[in-house]
């Protein structure tokens, strides 16, 4: 007579049917949704929403912007629901969308005057604010200070990138796109894509000399 | 110093990708060229630095803060249509309104001179040709003797086939009883065939000399006061029988018109008669 000495033994697994998990694509998500299916587009959401506030934040480099222009992204998504073509990839008009409020929130700051006051000093070539940030020489106290100031860094050098080329380098390098998908996104072609991260990353190993 | 080749170098490093190999030209230069492998060497750097951010999440609250935001779009749209449904006497409401809109039609679309109430066969009034009540019908109208006086036509004077029998015998009572009709209220209740008009709607009554030739039989009323008080006797609906004295009632005028009646007041007046 076997005893039983714990819940592992019943082998459960072998009686239950084992759950039916389907991936329903975007698209079939979408089009639930605008017939009023609250579900799919809340699933719809669970897919995105990281993803997107993430991409804005890297582009806006301010977080509560970031969410509050990922939370217009979903609702524009649910408000031309009836008008979404499925020629494209859902990602990639979701993406087109974010870049879009991204950009014209970019230009707002711009016309508002609200660049730091660090800000006056000008690039070389764009014409762009710059940030002031002088070369720090003081020897380096511990490993993991430096690696925080280097993406500090970094994330400050993003953001003094002009949108045009900001845009594609944070596609492809921090979203991790592929230049047929960022050319998608931006509606525009390959060709200026590859040029355009190109110069993107120039800029930054110029203002990241001496960090890296 | 940096030369066409440095800078194809540098070209083909920033546009490569992480783990991507360099052409054999460009790693030949890099091979001999210390700036262009420092290039190499802080790209790649970067592209490490970069390429390491960690995802952002979004709060917590992310689908809560996007519900609210799209029910709050969602609310001017069909806040009048949400209203509707959920107003509580929505049926009993519009079919009140259907009755008032039905009613209203009914009373501005009647013919114009209609004095009738719905469901009443006769005009409310009648000439008197064909009402054919005596003037002795009506004991308070009686003339005065050398005054003028003239016949009014009102709708109580009307139909005397319809008047029941014992409002014929006792019609001051009942005139009394009802203020603007001779007719007993039970009668009424009745749905007899009995007329009624309205007053409010409806022109000054006709008045005619009473001496005029023709007008004999209709009914006439005096428009000078009686110089005695008036004893009215009502009997209400138990048959107890109660008796009124009214005053005469007069404006001045009526007195100046009688024979032999001086006023002190128009005597000891200077200015004028009053």
């Amino acid at each position: 007579m076997s005893t039983v000495t714990s819940l592992n033994e019943l082998d459960f697994a072998g009686v239950l049917p084992a759950p039916v998990i389907e991936r329903v694509s975007d698209h079939a998500l979408l089009a639930a949704s605008e017939t009023g299916d609250e579900d799919a587009f809340a699933e719809l959401v669970g897919r995105y929403r990281n993803q997107i506030t993430s991409y804005i934040y890297r582009m806006t480099n301010d977080y509560e912007g970031a969410v509050d222009l990922a939370q217009e992204t979903f609702v524009r998504v649910y408000r031309a629901a009836s008008r979404y073509q499925t020629t494209h990839a859902f990602s990639t008009y979701i993406y087109r969308i974010a870049t879009n409020l991204a950009i014209s929130e970019l230009r707002k700051r711009k016309r508002r005057r609200l660049v730091s006051m660090t800000g006056f000093f000008e690039s070389h070539e764009g014409k762009e604010p710059t940030e002031f940030n002088p070369p720090d020489n003081r020897p380096l106290q511990d490993v993991a200070l430096v690696d925080t100031e280097r993406r500090t860094a970094v994330k400050r050098a993003i953001s003094t990138l002009p949108e045009k080329y900001r845009a594609p380098l944070v596609l492809r390098d921090v979203e991790g796109k592929s230049y047929e998908e960022i050319a998608g996104i931006l509606r525009t072609s390959e060709g200026t894509v590859k040029s355009r991260i190109s110069r993107a990353r120039g800029f930054l190993r110029d203002k990241m000399r001496n960090y890296l | 110093m940096k030369t066409r080749d440095c800078r194809n170098t540098l070209r083909e490093i920033d546009s490569n990708e992480l783990d991507q190999q360099l052409s054999d030209k460009s790693s030949a230069h890099i091979a001999g060229c210390r700036s262009c492998r420092e290039a190499l060497h802080q790209g790649s750097s970067l592209r490490r630095l970069v390429a390491g951010f960690e995802t952002v999440s979004a709060p917590p609250d992310f689908d809560m803060r996007l519900r609210a935001r799209l029910a709050a779009e969602k609310k001017p749209a069909t806040a009048w249509i949400n209203l509707w449904r959920q107003a509580p006497g929505v049926p009993a409401f519009a079919l009140a309104l259907s009755l008032l809109v039905v009613g209203a039609l009914a009373f501005y679309l009647r013919p114009p001179g209609t004095q009738q109430i719905a469901g009443r066969g006769k005009p409310a009034v009648q000439s008197p040709a064909q009402t054919g009540v005596p003037a002795k019908a009506f004991p308070s109208n009686e003339l005065a003797s050398g005054t003028q006086a003239v016949g009014v036509q009102t709708g109580r004077e009307t139909d005397d086939a319809s008047i029941p029998e014992r409002e014929r015998r006792e019609p001051v009572s009942g005139a009394r009883r009802t203020g603007r009709s001779t007719v007993e209220p039970d009668a009424v209740a009745k749905g007899s065939d009995i007329s009624s008009r309205e007053y409010n709607q409806l022109p000054a009554n006709l008045i005619k000399r009473a001496t005029d030739a023709g007008m004999e039989t209709s009914p006439v009323v005096s428009l000078s006061a009686p110089a005695q008080p008036v004893v009215v006797s009502m009997r209400d609906d138990h048959g107890a029988t109660r008796t009124i004295s009214l005053p005469p009632v007069s404006f001045g005028s009526q007195r100046l018109v009688q024979p032999g009646y001086q006023s002190t007041a128009m005597i000891s007046s200077a200015k004028g008669v009053w």
